[in-house]
């Protein structure tokens, strides 16, 4: 898979777990491998990047915030681009992920 | 994007992150050093992450800007036509507004060489007559007056009201003599406007005595052409006027003070009050105010009435000019006027250039929707159409910057040479500065009208207007307020321009009353010790009688003051033989007063309309005679006497009159005079120009004059040698170069409404395409469909124009001084000016809307 896909997914799934609700970076990459149940595996560094690029394009925001453990935690929630945006990546998934399918099937 | 960007908070995160991992692990029962190494592990180098943020964030926003100016770069290609029309306006804008800042700024802005200018002024008299506003100058004794009675008063000098007649002929050990203005001057001249010889020593008390070895100081111009600039020419002695001076000093470059003097001598202490011929220039002490400085020359000025009673009167009052504004004078108002008129075509250029801009963004408005429902945010939007706007915007201050270096060159050859240092104007740091805030202001105004339709928008309303098509209401309403105040911009630019264009027309075709403009008239007043009124006749009878002899010659004259060398004149006093009883002797007319030779009105031309002209047998000892002009013998007629043969006193002497001339003017062009000539040989007033004319070329004539000069007096220069056609056309340069810039200017706006218009009336045809395909389909006539798409623009348009004129009433009305022969509510020149520009709009709005009324309806119903 190329660096511009793997990329672009992750930005999908952490759109995807911030459309529940929001998060501090700890539990978006928790959920994501508890979601997957462990199989896609984050490197929690390269999260941080990926939620830099989303905030200053505005499609998240973040503020400071107290975890359950009582710490200072910063929480990133999406804004009404950033719901608009999952749609748009939800529908382009599931396209793309029925095409793939339909190809795999009819190998 | 904030900005300054706030420090970004990663280590704190990371450390939540990674205290967070390690919880997990001693939770689940590891040991701390276990848990450390596991959040280390999924965590990666904190170090390395952090810094990775740090990059990216920077690298994301030069991303953004890239990807910006990638898609401006990218609409620019595709709605190209607009922007380079948009900029090719801006550009026309800038350039006119940059190249008339740039002449303000030389004229008016530029500080003088003077340090602390502010503190100067000069100081002159005003008096209010029973009917007349008279100009009063000063006398040598009443600067005693104003250093004893004006508090914190540094120093103060008195400089002649005007130089004319103060030239002196320069005559340096053998060289040819040559006349140059020079100004007299009392000790501290130099000392009030600060500035210190280049060489030698400045003025002192002493050089004023009467007694005093005459002294002179030359200006850096003098110094260089007539010394070659020798270093060791203080201390030479060379003759003015014959007289030997001795050089002590010579001025630095910028000393120009009073403007075209070349040599400065003392001005001899004169105890006569009645000599008034003077104007004083005051340096105050630092701080004090110049209506400190007018109460203080008031009182001085009422005190003088109290004191001599039989010099003065109670009315008279001071006049306080500063420096500045006297060095500029009339220019200024002009130029200002034409810097509004370039500020008001920027805008109008600006107002197009954001029109077409808005136009674009209704076109785009699905291209913006889609973007928005994309996930860009309604700023990054702004940012995007910031960025295209500042593209064009900067594009167009480069080429305005080029146009205006050019124009700021043309302009200067143009300029009129009574506007003082129009010459230094140039596209300097100050224009450039201007140019920048210029730019900027072009870009707000390109980018307030899409970020009006922008905001507050509902976008899924936008992304169906687009479909549809209708077009944006809050976007039509703007583009209605442009054509509006760009048609009534237009119109009162025309309107004056047309105006000021007619009264230079007409002031050209006015009969001055001289029909020979090739003669060529020079200055050639004598000058020198025993120089009396018999030297003086003398010579001018020995001149005359050598060149009338020389075959080249068709005839020569001489006389007092030749038409046209300024508003300066000899006015006198007259009254006729049947009013000499009933006349108030205090409340006299007055006449512009010559003394001429035989042959003068045959050499200018000024034609003879009864009796005859002076003639050799006209001298001191026979009947004093007179001539006056036809305005003066009409008033005669009219009380029922011929005029020949009648009286006429004047200058304290009756004469006959012995002929009549057709009227002629002598100070301006646009003034009307009563002319009153007398012969030089029954006048003390001395005959001052030479006029001749001839069949060679102005140079030989010029080279014949000098030669036979020398014959009669070596000792004498001529100066300031002119045509009659030359003199009229310095006389009117100033009109002439309003008219070229007020051309200029409604050039300009005629194409940038023009250009407005038509944009706006495309942009809403290609936005309406289908509404107008389906039209066409249904059968609509295309004369109709024309008129249904252009009338809405074109009312605008008309609703412009009546405010447009009843700004160019106003206007002119104002500008009333600078018209000559017309009326600012001329109805002609305003109703031609309104229908004019209806018809162009009319044209450049018919043409987008013809073709788009022609076209198949297939294609634009297909279309979308």
């Amino acid at each position: 898979m190329s660096a511009d896909l793997l990329q672009g997914t992750l930005n999908m799934l952490v759109l995807q777990v911030l459309s529940r609700s929001k998060a501090n970076g700890y539990e978006i990459a928790k959920m994501i491998e508890e979601r997957s149940d462990e199989a896609l595996r984050v490197d929690h560094g390269s999260l941080y990047p990926a939620l830099r690029r989303l905030e200053s394009s505005g499609l998240i925001k973040a503020k400071w915030d107290v975890s359950p453990t009582n710490r200072k935690a910063r929480y990133y929630e999406l804004t009404p681009a950033g719901k608009k945006q999952i749609e748009v990546e939800r529908e382009r998934w599931r396209a793309s992920a029925h095409a793939i399918s339909r190809v795999m099937r009819t190998a | 994007m904030p900005w300054p960007p706030e420090r970004d908070p990663i280590d704190d995160e990371l450390k939540f992150h990674f205290e967070a991992l390690k919880q997990e692990r001693l939770d689940a029962d590891d040991s701390e050093a276990e848990a450390v190494r596991f959040a280390r592990l999924r965590l990666g180098l904190r170090a390395a992450v952090e810094e990775e943020v740090r990059r990216m964030s920077w690298m994301h926003r030069i991303e953004m800007m890239i990807r910006d100016a990638r898609f401006a770069v990218r609409s620019f290609t595709r709605h190209g036509g607009a922007y380079v029309w948009a900029t090719v306006i801006l550009a026309v804008g800038i350039g006119l507004s940059v190249a008339m800042f740039s002449l303000v700024e030389a004229v008016l802005l530029n500080p003088l060489p003077f340090p602390n200018q502010g503190d100067v002024h000069l100081i002159w008299k005003t008096d209010l007559q029973v009917n007349e506003q008279l100009v009063g100058e000063l006398a040598f004794p009443e600067l005693g007056d104003l250093k004893a009675n004006v508090p914190n008063l540094e120093s103060v000098a008195l400089i002649p009201a005007a130089l004319y007649g103060n030239g002196r002929v320069l005559q340096i050990g053998t060289q040819e003599p040559v006349q140059i203005e020079t100004c007299p001057t009392t000790a501290e001249l130099f000392k009030v406007l600060k500035i210190a010889p280049a060489l030698g020593r400045d003025f002192e008390t002493a050089d004023q005595d009467p007694g005093a070895a005459p002294v002179v100081i030359l200006s850096d111009p003098v110094w260089r052409t007539q010394f070659g600039a020798r270093r060791d020419v203080v201390g030479q002695i060379v003759r003015l006027n014959g007289v030997g001076h001795t050089i002590i000093g010579v001025m630095p470059p910028d000393a120009s003070f009073p403007r075209g003097a070349g040599l400065w001598i003392p001005l001899r202490t004169e105890l006569r009050r009645g000599a008034t011929w003077l104007v004083a220039v005051a340096r105050m002490k630092p701080g004090s105010s110049r209506d400190a400085l007018q109460r203080a020359a008031d009182r001085t000025f009422q005190l003088q009435a109290s004191s001599y009673p039989k010099e003065y009167t109670v009315s008279q009052r001071a006049v306080v000019t500063p420096i500045a504004e006297f060095l500029t004078g009339t220019s200024r108002g002009q130029l200002l006027v034409s810097l509004v008129a370039s500020l008001l075509l920027l805008v109008s250029a600006c107002v197009s250039a954001s029109n077409l801009f808005l136009s674009r963004t209704l076109v785009r408005r699905r291209e913006v929707a889609t973007r928005v429902s994309l996930g860009a945010s309604r700023s990054q939007i702004l940012m995007q159409f910031t960025v295209e706007a500042l593209v064009a915007a900067t594009a167009a201050t480069l080429a305005g910057s080029v146009l205006a270096a050019a124009l700021i060159r043309t302009l200067i050859r143009w300029a009129p040479a009574d506007i003082p240092r129009i010459e230094a104007a140039r596209l300097d740091f100050g224009a450039l500065a201007f140019a920048a805030v210029v730019t900027l202001l072009a870009t707000l105004a390109c980018v307030i009208g899409p970020a009006l339709v922008l905001q507050g928008k509902n976008l899924d309303a936008m992304l169906r207007e687009g479909v549809r098509t209708a077009g944006s209401r809050t976007g039509q309403r703007l583009q209605s307020v442009f054509l509006f105040s760009q048609s009534a911009l237009t119109v009162a630019i025309l309107a004056v321009g047309l105006l000021l264009f007619l009264s230079y027309r007409v002031m050209l075709r006015t009969d001055l009353g001289f029909v020979h403009r090739d003669t060529m008239t020079m200055n050639l007043a004598l000058r020198g010790p025993g120089v009396s009124v018999e030297v003086r006749r003398r010579f001018y009878t020995e001149l005359l009688n050598r060149l009338r002899a020389a075959p080249e010659i068709t005839s020569a004259a001489a006389v007092l003051l030749r038409p046209f060398e300024g508003p300066i004149g000899w006015d006198s006093e007259y009254f006729m033989g049947f009013e000499a009883a009933t006349r108030d002797p205090n409340h006299l007319p007055k006449a512009n007063f010559e003394v001429v030779t035989p042959g003068y009105f045959a050499t200018v031309g000024t034609a003879l309309l009864a009796g005859r002209d002076f003639n050799d047998h006209d001298l001191e000892t026979s009947d004093t005679v007179a001539i006056i002009s036809e305005s003066l013998a009409k008033r005669i007629r009219a009380a029922g006497y011929d005029p020949i043969l009648h009286r006429i006193r004047v200058f304290g002497a009756w004469r006959k009159i012995v002929g009549v001339t057709a009227d002629a003017r002598y100070r301006r062009v646009v003034q009307t005079a009563d002319n009153v000539f007398v012969p030089y040989l029954q006048s003390g007033v001395p005959t001052n120009y030479l006029v001749l004319r001839g069949h060679v070329s102005a140079t030989e004539l010029l080279a014949l004059v000098r030669r036979t000069l020398k014959e009669v007096d070596s000792a004498q220069a001529i100066a300031g040698e002119a045509t009659l056609g030359d003199l009229i056309e310095r006389n009117t340069a100033r009109n002439r170069f309003n008219v070229s810039i007020l051309i200029l200017f409604a050039v300009g706006a005629i194409l940038l409404a023009s250009a407005g218009i038509h944009s706006v009336v495309r942009e809403s045809v290609t936005v309406r395409a289908k509404e107008i395909a389906l039209r066409i389909a249904l059968g609509a006539g295309r004369a109709r469909l024309v008129v249904q798409t252009t009338q809405s623009a074109l009312a605008w348009v008309l609703a412009g124009e009546f405010i447009g004129v009843a700004g160019a009433f106003l206007l002119g009305r104002t500008a009333a001084d600078l018209l000559y022969g017309i009326s600012p509510s001329d109805p002609l020149v305003l109703a031609s000016v309104a229908v004019f520009m209806f018809a162009i709009a009319f044209v450049s709005s018919m043409i987008p809307a013809w073709i788009a009324a022609g076209q198949d309806p297939r294609e634009g119903l297909q279309a979308d």
